[in-house]
Protein backbone atom coordinates (compact mmCIF):
# COMPACT_ATOMS: atom_id res chain seq x y z
CA UNK A 1 0.00 0.00 0.00
CA UNK A 2 1.08 3.16 -0.91
CA UNK A 3 0.58 6.21 1.76
CA UNK A 4 0.30 9.97 0.66
CA UNK A 5 2.03 12.24 4.09
CA UNK A 6 0.41 15.30 4.30
CA UNK A 7 2.36 18.07 6.82
CA UNK A 8 -0.37 17.30 9.56
CA UNK A 9 0.93 13.41 9.32
CA UNK A 10 4.57 14.34 9.45
CA UNK A 11 4.27 16.42 12.50
CA UNK A 12 2.17 14.17 14.14
CA UNK A 13 4.84 12.18 15.55
CA UNK A 14 5.33 15.26 18.04
CA UNK A 15 2.35 16.13 18.57
CA UNK A 16 1.11 16.82 22.00
CA UNK A 17 -2.37 14.81 21.83
CA UNK A 18 -1.63 11.27 22.51
CA UNK A 19 -4.09 10.20 20.35
CA UNK A 20 -2.52 11.80 17.30
CA UNK A 21 0.59 10.34 18.28
CA UNK A 22 -0.38 6.57 18.46
CA UNK A 23 -2.09 7.51 14.63
CA UNK A 24 1.15 8.21 13.73
CA UNK A 25 3.68 5.44 15.62
CA UNK A 26 1.04 2.98 13.71
CA UNK A 27 2.12 3.52 10.72
CA UNK A 28 5.52 4.47 11.30
CA UNK A 29 6.09 1.07 13.43
CA UNK A 30 4.98 -1.17 10.64
CA UNK A 31 4.56 1.15 7.58
CA UNK A 32 5.33 0.42 4.30
CA UNK A 33 7.97 2.78 3.54
CA UNK A 34 8.51 5.34 2.54
CA UNK A 35 5.89 7.70 2.85
CA UNK A 36 4.91 9.59 -0.48
CA UNK A 37 5.11 13.57 0.22
CA UNK A 38 6.09 16.69 -1.65
CA UNK A 39 9.12 18.47 -0.75
CA UNK A 40 6.64 21.48 0.22
CA UNK A 41 5.40 19.33 3.05
CA UNK A 42 8.56 18.51 4.28
CA UNK A 43 10.02 21.96 4.41
CA UNK A 44 6.40 23.08 6.45
CA UNK A 45 7.08 20.39 9.43
CA UNK A 46 9.93 21.83 9.42
CA UNK A 47 9.27 25.29 9.96
CA UNK A 48 6.34 24.46 12.23
CA UNK A 49 8.21 22.33 13.98
CA UNK A 50 11.40 24.79 14.17
CA UNK A 51 13.69 22.11 12.79
CA UNK A 52 15.36 23.17 9.22
CA UNK A 53 17.01 19.93 9.66
CA UNK A 54 14.02 17.84 9.20
CA UNK A 55 13.46 17.39 5.41
CA UNK A 56 16.67 16.51 4.56
CA UNK A 57 16.84 14.26 7.84
CA UNK A 58 13.45 12.66 7.08
CA UNK A 59 14.79 12.04 2.68
CA UNK A 60 18.03 10.96 4.09
CA UNK A 61 16.89 8.43 6.46
CA UNK A 62 14.53 7.23 3.99
CA UNK A 63 11.28 7.70 5.87
CA UNK A 64 9.64 9.65 3.28
CA UNK A 65 10.52 10.36 -0.67
CA UNK A 66 9.35 13.91 -2.56
CA UNK A 67 8.10 12.44 -5.59
CA UNK A 68 6.62 15.79 -6.52
CA UNK A 69 8.69 18.62 -8.78
CA UNK A 70 6.40 22.05 -8.72
CA UNK A 71 8.40 22.73 -12.11
CA UNK A 72 6.66 19.43 -13.86
CA UNK A 73 3.11 19.72 -12.80
CA UNK A 74 3.36 23.97 -12.43
CA UNK A 75 0.22 24.17 -14.63
CA UNK A 76 -1.63 21.75 -12.58
CA UNK A 77 -1.35 23.07 -9.08
CA UNK A 78 -2.00 26.27 -10.73
CA UNK A 79 -5.52 25.02 -11.65
CA UNK A 80 -6.12 23.47 -8.39
CA UNK A 81 -4.86 26.61 -6.47
CA UNK A 82 -7.48 28.82 -8.46
CA UNK A 83 -10.02 26.33 -8.17
CA UNK A 84 -9.78 26.51 -4.20
CA UNK A 85 -9.06 30.06 -3.67
CA UNK A 86 -12.18 30.80 -1.81
CA UNK A 87 -10.66 27.91 0.97
CA UNK A 88 -6.99 29.17 0.64
CA UNK A 89 -5.54 26.40 -0.66
CA UNK A 90 -2.07 26.32 -0.26
CA UNK A 91 0.60 24.67 -2.00
CA UNK A 92 1.67 21.84 0.28
CA UNK A 93 -2.33 21.20 -0.18
CA UNK A 94 -2.49 21.42 -4.33
CA UNK A 95 0.84 19.04 -4.08
CA UNK A 96 -0.84 16.46 -1.78
CA UNK A 97 -4.07 16.63 -4.18
CA UNK A 98 -1.97 16.07 -7.57
CA UNK A 99 0.12 13.56 -5.71
CA UNK A 100 -3.50 11.55 -5.57
CA UNK A 101 -4.60 11.86 -9.03
CA UNK A 102 -0.83 10.36 -9.90
CA UNK A 103 -1.11 7.52 -7.38
CA UNK A 104 -4.91 6.62 -7.23
CA UNK A 105 -4.62 3.82 -5.16
CA UNK A 106 -2.99 5.55 -2.31
CA UNK A 107 -4.35 7.03 0.69
CA UNK A 108 -3.79 10.40 2.20
CA UNK A 109 -2.38 10.14 5.52
CA UNK A 110 -3.59 14.02 7.03
CA UNK A 111 -5.20 16.00 9.81
CA UNK A 112 -6.83 18.52 7.76
CA UNK A 113 -10.78 16.70 7.53
CA UNK A 114 -12.34 20.46 7.15
CA UNK A 115 -10.16 21.20 3.51
CA UNK A 116 -9.16 17.31 2.65
CA UNK A 117 -12.94 16.59 2.87
CA UNK A 118 -14.14 19.34 0.48
CA UNK A 119 -11.20 18.81 -2.39
CA UNK A 120 -11.19 16.61 -5.35
CA UNK A 121 -9.34 15.61 -8.05
CA UNK A 122 -9.16 17.26 -11.46
CA UNK A 123 -11.57 15.02 -12.87
CA UNK A 124 -13.92 14.91 -9.73
CA UNK A 125 -12.79 12.12 -7.76
CA UNK A 126 -12.98 11.71 -4.22
CA UNK A 127 -9.12 11.69 -2.18
CA UNK A 128 -9.09 8.39 -0.19
CA UNK A 129 -8.30 9.83 3.07
CA UNK A 130 -7.15 8.67 6.88
CA UNK A 131 -7.81 11.40 9.12
CA UNK A 132 -6.76 10.44 12.17
CA UNK A 133 -8.04 11.21 15.63
CA UNK A 134 -8.58 14.92 16.17
CA UNK B 1 26.00 9.26 -9.36
CA UNK B 2 28.51 7.81 -6.85
CA UNK B 3 28.85 3.74 -6.47
CA UNK B 4 30.04 1.71 -4.23
CA UNK B 5 31.18 -1.96 -4.63
CA UNK B 6 30.20 -5.08 -2.34
CA UNK B 7 32.14 -8.04 -3.43
CA UNK B 8 30.29 -10.94 -1.78
CA UNK B 9 30.94 -14.99 -1.79
CA UNK B 10 28.54 -17.05 -3.44
CA UNK B 11 28.41 -21.07 -2.57
CA UNK B 12 28.55 -22.85 -5.67
CA UNK B 13 25.04 -23.94 -6.15
CA UNK B 14 24.28 -20.20 -5.78
CA UNK B 15 26.51 -19.35 -8.45
CA UNK B 16 24.75 -21.87 -10.43
CA UNK B 17 21.27 -20.84 -9.83
CA UNK B 18 21.79 -17.06 -10.03
CA UNK B 19 23.98 -17.33 -12.72
CA UNK B 20 21.33 -19.56 -14.86
CA UNK B 21 18.36 -17.22 -13.97
CA UNK B 22 19.63 -14.38 -14.91
CA UNK B 23 21.26 -15.86 -18.34
CA UNK B 24 17.29 -17.08 -18.72
CA UNK B 25 16.58 -13.01 -18.35
CA UNK B 26 20.09 -11.82 -20.58
CA UNK B 27 21.39 -10.25 -17.75
CA UNK B 28 24.19 -10.28 -15.80
CA UNK B 29 24.42 -12.17 -12.50
CA UNK B 30 25.53 -8.71 -10.84
CA UNK B 31 22.34 -7.10 -12.46
CA UNK B 32 20.14 -9.99 -11.28
CA UNK B 33 20.87 -9.99 -7.84
CA UNK B 34 20.86 -5.78 -7.93
CA UNK B 35 16.86 -5.93 -8.90
CA UNK B 36 15.98 -9.05 -6.97
CA UNK B 37 17.37 -6.77 -4.52
CA UNK B 38 15.40 -3.67 -5.10
CA UNK B 39 12.35 -5.43 -5.38
CA UNK B 40 12.68 -7.38 -2.35
CA UNK B 41 13.52 -4.01 -0.30
CA UNK B 42 10.38 -2.69 -1.66
CA UNK B 43 8.62 -5.32 0.46
CA UNK B 44 10.18 -5.64 3.58
CA UNK B 45 8.40 -3.47 6.51
CA UNK B 46 10.39 -1.51 8.91
CA UNK B 47 10.73 0.94 11.11
CA UNK B 48 10.60 4.67 10.32
CA UNK B 49 13.88 6.22 11.78
CA UNK B 50 12.07 9.47 12.85
CA UNK B 51 10.65 7.50 15.92
CA UNK B 52 14.77 7.61 16.99
CA UNK B 53 15.06 11.41 17.15
CA UNK B 54 14.76 13.41 19.76
CA UNK B 55 11.22 14.88 21.30
CA UNK B 56 11.42 18.35 19.85
CA UNK B 57 8.72 20.41 21.48
CA UNK B 58 5.24 21.06 18.86
CA UNK B 59 3.43 23.35 20.37
CA UNK B 60 -0.27 23.16 19.84
CA UNK B 61 -0.57 26.12 17.48
CA UNK B 62 2.22 25.48 15.06
CA UNK B 63 0.63 21.76 14.82
CA UNK B 64 -2.81 22.62 14.08
CA UNK B 65 -3.41 26.79 13.15
CA UNK B 66 -3.25 27.17 9.07
CA UNK B 67 -1.96 30.40 9.62
CA UNK B 68 1.13 30.05 12.14
CA UNK B 69 3.25 30.68 9.59
CA UNK B 70 2.07 33.60 8.04
CA UNK B 71 2.14 34.90 11.80
CA UNK B 72 5.73 33.23 11.94
CA UNK B 73 7.22 35.13 9.10
CA UNK B 74 5.50 38.43 9.67
CA UNK B 75 6.81 38.52 13.07
CA UNK B 76 10.19 37.67 11.89
CA UNK B 77 10.40 41.19 10.09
Amino acid sequence: MTYIADTGFILARWSKSPARRRWAYRYLENGSLPFVTAEAALIEAGFRLDKPELAPRLLADGDYVASLRIADYSEDLLWLLHKYADRRMDLVDACIVKLFELLPDAIILTTDVKDFSIYRTRSGGRLRCDFGPD
Amino acid sequence: MPQRIYPIRLSRQDRLLFGRAAKAQKKTIAQFLREAGRKHAGNVKRRAACLDYPDWPLSEEAERDKDYLVRKFKGQK
